[in-house]
């Protein structure tokens, strides 16, 4: 019977594909960007599971005001390690090293990354950081958040350096693929694959790659001096030995600012890509979607300040940051309104990644205009530091970035695996997301306006509705992921055989047969059309 | 089952017991979305709030209404498997709709200008108070010397403003300014109903100032994350009518920190309205008793306003040593020496606290030299020889 089907995947495969070969050791040091990609994705699924079973840990503590089965401390750490995981482990590199490594060699016509060992050495490093972040639990566990604000950090020793150590390797990672990706775009470009013609998901990647390398070294440089800080008592942060407290946030936000911008743009890329195909239409105004881009990826440098209108910093400059802030909504405003009228006289599927889309776009307005209110200046100072907060980048960070990872999951999971996932329990899963989002975070934001401050562990007795909300919320998105975890499982192990290129994709990954093949491409590509030219005729 | 049912045990209790009913909670004040506006600045941050909001809206409901209308009315029919229009771009309508959100969007910057300058800047300043955030309380202090000083609710069950005490009385009407410092973490002082907020960073001092429009207790919560129990240090300011402040002045600084501070805020305030001769019989009562107050009674307030937050009297260990049994020891020094824990040993550690650090405890204590008069740190002394 086995041997059968085997002989039946053979015929129906008359090629290698990267998944071919088999043993732990073909996978730990393996070259192929493909199977890297996958061991991104594999790491990070399991640690965005890891972080979102602390978040219902600590909203079911939180669910009813007084103290139900936490502890103050350790509600501190789950949420410590909440946002430390899922940000450091998940939404920063789970579409540009997982997807990005898997598609952008394909999508520019290579036959892998310019540097595919210091490729491997990357996920290498990237594997070293996640043990090292949970070996923290441990020696110890942290309680100062996922920011590490001085001099709160300053003075715990052993802990916090494990920790930033962690976050330091994590960020060599993240180094080395943004390097990896724009010399890969640069150079091993196919034959007529211009940068007109790239797909605009390689766009964003770009522009990713390019904040990843500039901004990153500064967060490694803050996180050694704190390390150092708290072994050798150097003053660098700490008031008692002569630091400055917020000099820390000022080279923490440098970098973590354009963070946001590295968890938002590749999800950007996923949208145009999904938007276009599952519309089966040229996306709209590709220069000025590829172009904001870019200048999402410059401006972000540029608004750092926004973290610290509370935090005694000179008028000037945060009437200068609250400007600049305002500038940066530009061109994302640019970007959803190519989206929706990509749509127009296009032909719109309801496919589960579609759906993944609309839901991004509804909450990402939302993420969006929240962000509004936090950028001028004067309605910041009440809602700094509140759920409004942790609402606003919340609806950009997991209803967007998030939703564009299950987005891309099922659009590419047919070419990624050859194989189809179940639409209806994938949709299921999409509503259970979408409401559960919904149901978590818009009472959130009606308390953080209420003056309900973040990062508590209990709260005064008036909040408890929309606290008891939120969990409710929260249960029903744990409830989805499920689903839709399962729904990829099930495709990837029992699903039914999908066809080369089930959407109609005209970009180069739908070109080459499912399962992609160990080195892509059966003949070499030339490229000869654009990645979008759905029902472009003759003479056009 | 079993979860279910508590749960919902939980939540009929919390209803009867806060006595939680639609009509006097505040979710269904939906509309409202902000707390009560009670300082003066509030209407400028409400103004720009409600315009993003509304400019928010419209943009919001324009776009997912043309995304529904684009979805539907776009969709692929059963077994359509022709592409869409050839559509590529229109630089026109992509130039219209880069510029006017720029132009709303800088117009939306200018208008929180106003309510930032009216933030930032007092037209003139009544009063100043210097208050410093602690692990986990606040400390305040008025230029005559008052002194009030909040600390950790650290109860299981639920707290309500009413747990909360007086970090400052102010008068209603009147702009007060407040200086603001740390002596360990970043803390936040934020008063959701008059839209303040500013850090208190060590090494540093912050100002924010505001205008209570009518007396009333209006909560102060920490906003920075500040360690263990920095969601259990809030304090109330309580604003006062104009005669209740001119009573509050009247009073001297060393009666009000030694009885009136330590006082529930009701009680206090039903002190303040007592007709005048009953009120100045009571303070010139608080102060013969304080006058002849046994030194170490004296010693004890001041230990619990100063002291409590590190320091236990039961043995068991915060951020320093306990005072249970400490006069008299032989404490072992980090530099490994010895010492006898003498009054002048006492005396020092209180004045110069980083002289004599004792072995396996932070150098954490802020130095108190020029804070105390000779009288308060005898008093303080006898205390603690108290504690045997």
């Amino acid at each position: 019977m086995i041997e059968s089907k085997k002989v039946e995947r053979e015929e129906a495969r008359p090629y290698e594909t990267y998944l071919d070969k088999k043993g732990l050791m073909s996978w730990l040091f393996t070259l192929d960007h493909k199977r890297i990609g996958l061991m991104y994705l594999t790491i990070s699924m399991l640690f965005f599971l890891v972080g979102g079973l602390f978040a219902l840990i600590f909203r079911s503590e939180l669910m009813f005001p007084g103290k139900q089965f936490l502890s103050p401390y350790a509600h501190n750490v789950l949420f410590t390690l909440h946002g430390a995981i899922l940000i450091f482990m998940v939404i920063i590199p789970m579409i540009p090293a997982g997807f990005g490594n898997f598609f952008l060699p394909i999508m520019v016509g290579a036959k892998d990354v310019a540097f595919p060992r210091l490729n491997l050495m990357s996920v290498w490093l990237f594997a070293i950081g996640g043990i090292l972040l949970l070996l923290s639990l441990l020696f110890g566990p942290i309680d100062t958040g996922w920011t590490f604000y001085t001099p709160y950090s300053a003075s715990k020793g052993l802990n916090v350096f494990i920790v930033s150590l962690a976050v330091f390797i994590l960020g060599m990672s993240s180094i080395l693929t943004g390097l990896n990706f724009i010399v890969t775009t640069h150079k091993l470009r196919a034959k007529g694959m211009t940068w007109g013609r790239l797909p605009l998901f390689v766009w964003a990647l770009y522009a990713t790659s390019l904040v990843q390398i500039i901004a990153t070294p500064v967060l490694g440089i803050t996180l050694l001096l704190l390390g150092l800080e708290n072994l050798f008592h150097i003053g660098f942060f700490n008031p008692k030995l002569g630091g400055d407290p917020v000099l820390f946030q000022h080279l923490f936000w440098f970098y973590s600012h354009p963070a946001v911008y590295l968890m938002i743009l590749p999800a950007f890329g996923v949208v145009s890509e999904v938007v276009s195909i599952h519309s089966r239409k040229h996306i709209f105004g590709y220069w000025f979607i590829a172009a904001s881009s870019l200048a999402i990826a410059f401006i972000g440098f540029l608004v750092w300040g926004h973290h610290m209108f509370t935090a005694g910093m000179s008028p000037t400059a945060d009437v200068l940051f609250s400007f600049l802030t305002f500038f940066v909504a530009v061109p994302t405003a640019v970007k959803i309104f190519n989206w929706v009228a990509t749509m127009y006289r296009g032909k719109v599927r309801f496919t589960t990644p579609m759906l993944y889309i609309f839901a991004f776009l509804f909450i990402f307005l939302v993420g969006g205009l929240t962000g509004l209110f936090l950028a001028s200046v004067g309605t910041d100072i009440h809602l700094h530091d509140t759920y409004f907060v942790v609402a606003h980048f919340h609806f950009t960070m997991v209803g967007a970035a998030v939703f564009a990872i299950f987005a891309a999951f099922f659009h590419w999971l047919p070419k990624m695996f050859g194989r189809m996932y179940n639409e209806r329990w994938a949709k299921v899963g999409w509503l259970l997301n979408f409401v559960g989002f919904n149901l978590t975070f818009i009472p959130q934001f009606i308390m953080g306006s209420m003056g309900m401050p973040r990062r508590y562990w209990d709260y005064p007795v008036e909040f408890w509705p929309y606290h008891f909300t939120s969990t409710i919320g929260a249960f029903t998105i744990a409830t989805g992921v499920l689903i839709s975890v399962a729904v990829i499982l099930h495709a990837i192990l029992k699903g039914k055989k999908a066809p080369d290129n089930p959407w109609g994709g005209m970009s180069l990954e739908w070109q080459i047969p499912s399962p992609p093949p160990t080195e892509n491409f059966l003949e070499e590509p030339v490229v000869e059309h654009g990645p979008y030219d759905f029902g472009k005729e003759e003479g056009h | 089952m079993n979860i279910i049912r508590t749960v919902f045990i939980r939540g009929a209790y919390l209803c009867k017991r806060f006595a939680i009913r639609p009509y006097n909670f505040r979710m269904l004040h939906l509309l409202a979305l902000l707390p009560e506006r009670a300082s003066k600045v509030a209407l400028d941050v409400d103004t720009v709030f409600w315009v993003v909001f509304w400019l928010s809206a419209i943009a919001f409901v324009g776009v997912v209404l043309t995304m529904l209308v684009f979805m539907f009315k776009y969709r692929a029919r059963e077994g359509d498997e022709e592409p869409g229009e050839y559509i590529t771009h229109n630089n026109a309508v992509e130039i219209t709709w880069t510029v006017i959100p720029a132009v709303g969007l800088f117009a939306i910057f200018f208008l929180s200008l106003h309510a930032y300058r009216r933030l930032k800047y007092p037209e003139s300043v009544a009063l100043t108070v210097n208050i410093t955030g602690r692990q986990w309380g606040w400390k305040a202090e008025y230029p005559d010397g008052k002194k009030l000083i909040t600390g950790t609710i650290k109860k299981e069950g639920p707290i309500t403003p009413k747990d909360f005490s007086p970090i400052l009385y102010v008068p209603a009407g009147e702009p007060v300014e407040v200086v603001l410092t740390s002596q360990d973490v970043i803390h936040s002082f934020y008063v959701p109903e008059f839209r303040v907020k500013y850090d208190a960073v060590p090494g540093r001092y912050t100002k924010l100032w505001f205008q209570a429009l009518k007396p009333g207790k209006y909560p102060v919560l920490c906003t920075e994350y500040c360690g263990m129990w920095h969601s259990r240090m809030p304090a109330l300011i309580v604003a006062l009518k104009p005669d209740e402040w001119e009573r509050f002045k009247s009073i001297d600084a060393s009666t009000f920190n030694s009885t009136f501070a330590s006082m529930p805020v009701d009680s206090f305030l039903a002190v303040l309205r007592l007709p005048d001769e009953e009120f100045a019989k009571v303070v010139g009562a608080q102060k013969k008793a304080m006058a002849s107050m046994p030194l170490h009674k004296r010693g004890e307030l001041l230990y619990q306003q100063l002291c409590s937050s590190c320091h236990t009297t039961d043995g068991s260990r915060l951020v320093g040593p306990s005072f249970k049994g400490l006069y008299g020891k032989m404490e072992k020094l980090k530099d490994g020496s010895t010492v006898k824990v003498d009054e002048n040993y006492i005396r020092e550690s209180i004045l110069d606290p980083t002289a004599k650090i004792v072995a396996g405890y932070p150098p954490a204590m802020p130095p108190f030299q020029g804070q105390l008069s000779e009288d308060e740190i005898q008093a303080l002394i006898a205390f603690i020889k108290t504690l045997k």
